[in-house]
């Protein structure tokens, strides 16, 4: 079985050169001075604690500072590499001559998406040395470590299907690279708002927290918890709130929640990770859809040659 | 393999977008080992013809098949038989020739291992062995020409399907091109080229398609179409006097279907057509004649002719070209 065909030749057009190098290299300065400027600000905080509580205080603002730092960084750069992939492709004049080959939709899609997110995998765990430095401080545990890597690496999944999505709707590499920030804009900024006023909404109609009916408030923490989660940000923050709290850090029953009910809790940031999948897989698969020119459907007549005789059997 | 006499077929094919046409009812068949050229003005149907026979567009009506494949229906097996070639040449950023070639190569499904060999070969086809580790934007308008000709070989296809390859090249990269497009027929490609320039695809076609604002004008192999297109013979006589005797004389002969008396200075092939100056003129004149005949025949009336007494100093037969065919055919359509 061979290579993607996609992948080696994004790859090998993206890692030519000084290009790729150099972006990896700002990122870590830059990095590199955003851990330093939060370390500098939590250890201001910390004057005239006692010093062991003031040490794994600035390694969680480090690593919590990081992480928020790193997701919007994720969310800014993730749509650059795809949201123009297939649009360049129809700019560069080269879209015709890709898909008549033998190459499958799939192949094309997935080969795009691949490359861009080996490259941003590269970059998130490039800065794992960084991140470590909270180690040193305490503070943070092994498993929040992983799980912001994962809400990070979904993220970044999400992201790369928003662009190549549009990518594969438009025509042009402007209106893909709008719609794609717009859409993440909306993600980010958009969802917490929509959270606002549905709890706002909600609580004027009766049916919010101190409502009367108990299925109503159940669904509403649902409702908002699902809407939030949407939100790597949010879910992270949420997560962390509730392991502070000693919640378990995947699925549990829990009365905290809801005080007075023993409701079934999902952690928000495994909510993510799962609405994350489920929106990427419905973008490829529409993207797949719109990359293939003449679908190859079956019609029942007329499938014959007018030269038939001369058809090997069973080709056609 | 299928073994099909033709190539492509297509039956009451065509496209709309709305209320536009831009192929109408296209029946054509294109035989095993032809250079069979679309010519016409752009706008006439021939980039959306080929491009519903490379699978990228849908018809809206009729049917299409590559070696017995329909389109609509194979279009992957289509596609593994045909080699395409766009009306514009694709360039990827931050790649060298040899990578474009490899590149599609391996979207063709040629195994790594033959593909090295494979990319030696065709690029001293087009003779770009030079260039291998060149960058693809660095090359020239028709050196990219040769090397996205090359790149519609990488899986051996039976069908080349070549939109305008020689738009943008200065004359000596067209010569090129199309030396290059003989020796791929001898090699036992079928090549579909389209050209609005008729001179680019007279000396090389074996079978012309003219089109023009979606319809198919003229199709066929070139003899046939200089047969069906010139039933008779036509022949431009000079005299030096007695013009007005010579045509009664010719107009009486069986063979001979028209006659026409023209001023002394016209040429064959001169445009538009001059008027019949018949009547009683003296001095030197040009006659006319439409003849079903062989050379035997001309040379009995030139000698009869001059028997009776006619000066006749020039007797030549005007040779149709593509061109006069396509300005015929075309007539009253092309703006």
């Amino acid at each position: 079985m061979q290579a993607n065909p996609v992948i080696v030749k994004e790859l090998r057009g993206r890692m030519r050169g000084w290009r790729a190098a150099v972006v990896l290299t700002i990122y870590l300065v830059v990095l590199s001075g955003v851990s330093l400027l939060i370390y500098n600000v939590a250890r201001s905080f910390g004057t005239g604690y006692n010093s062991s509580v003031q040490a794994s205080q600035v390694g969680k603002i480090l690593f919590s500072g990081l992480v928020i730092f790193q997701t919007i960084m994720v969310a800014l750069l993730t749509p650059a590499f795809t949201a123009s992939s297939i649009t360049s492709e129809r700019e560069q004049k080269t879209y015709d001559l890709l898909v008549t080959t033998l190459l499958p939709p799939r192949s094309i899609i997935l080969g795009k998406l691949g490359s861009a997110l080996s490259y941003v995998a590269l970059l998130i765990l490039a800065v794992a040395p960084i991140e470590s430095l909270a180690f040193i401080f305490g503070g943070v545990s092994p498993e929040e470590v992983i799980i912001s890597q994962v809400v990070m690496l979904m993220s970044a999944l999400l992201y790369a299907c928003i662009g190549i999505f549009w990518s594969s709707l438009l025509r042009s590499s402007v209106a893909s690279n709008v719609l794609t920030y717009g859409t993440i804009l909306i993600q980010m900024i958009g969802v917490p708002f929509l959270y606002y006023f549905v709890a706002l909404g909600m609580g004027a109609f009766g049916l919010g927290a101190g409502g009367q009916s108990p299925s109503d408030t159940v669904s509403f923490v649902y409702a908002t918890g699902i809407i939030l989660s949407l939100n790597p940000l949010a879910a992270m923050i949420i997560s962390e709130v509730f392991v502070l709290r000693g919640d378990p850090l995947f699925v549990y029953t829990s009365t905290q929640v809801l005080s007075g009910h023993d409701i079934f809790v999902v952690s928000p940031w495994l909510i993510f990770c799962a609405e994350a999948l489920i929106i990427s897989l419905v973008l490829v698969l529409a993207s797949m859809r719109l990359v293939r020119p003449v679908r190859g459907h079956r019609r029942v007549a007329a499938t014959v040659a007018p030269d038939a005789q001369a058809i090997p059997p069973g080709s056609v | 393999m299928s073994t099909a006499q033709y190539i492509v077929e297509t039956r009451h094919l065509g496209k709309k977008y709305g209320n536009f046409v831009a192929l109408h009812d296209l029946n054509i068949n294109v035989e095993r080992g032809a250079i069979h050229g679309f010519i016409g003005p752009n706008g006439a149907g021939k980039t959306t013809a080929m491009r519903i026979l490379s699978t990228l567009l849908e018809p809206t009506e009729g049917e299409a098949w590559v070696s017995g494949y329909p389109v609509m229906q194979a279009p992957h097996d289509v596609r593994r038989r045909i080699g395409y070639m766009p009306d514009f040449f694709g360039v990827y950023d931050n790649m060298k020739v040899w990578e474009y070639l490899d590149f599609f190569g391996a979207a063709y499904n040629v195994p790594a291992s033959r593909r090295k060999g494979m990319v030696d070969d065709l690029l001293a086809l087009v003779d770009l062995g030079a260039k291998k580790e060149s960058f693809v934007e660095e090359l020239s308008r028709g050196m990219k020409q040769r090397l996205c000709l090359a790149r519609t070989l990488v899986h051996e296809p039976d069908l080349l399907i070549l939109d305008e390859p020689a738009s943008g090249l200065d004359p000596h990269a067209r010569i090129e091109l199309r030396e290059l497009l003989k020796e791929l027929r001898a090699l036992g490609k079928t090549i579909v080229v389209s050209s609005h320039i008729l001179t680019e695809l007279a000396e090389m076609c074996t079978h012309v398609a003219i089109l023009e604002r979606g319809k198919l004008l003229v199709n066929g192999s070139v003899e046939e179409i200089f047969r069906a297109m010139q039933p008779a013979r036509e022949i431009y006589m000079r005299v030096l006097d007695r013009a007005s005797d010579a045509a009664e004389m010719l107009r009486k002969l069986p063979d001979v279907l028209a006659v026409s008396l023209l001023p002394a200075g016209f040429r064959a092939g001169q445009l538009p057509v001059a008027r019949d100056v018949s009547g009683q003129i003296a001095g030197p004149a040009v006659i006319q004649l439409r003849v079903n005949g062989d050379d035997a025949l001309l040379s009995n009336i030139l000698e009869y002719l001059v028997r009776q007494g006619i000066p006749v100093f020039g007797f030549d037969e005007a040779m149709s070209d593509l061109e006069d065919i396509f300005l015929r055919t075309t007539k009253g359509l092309v703006q």
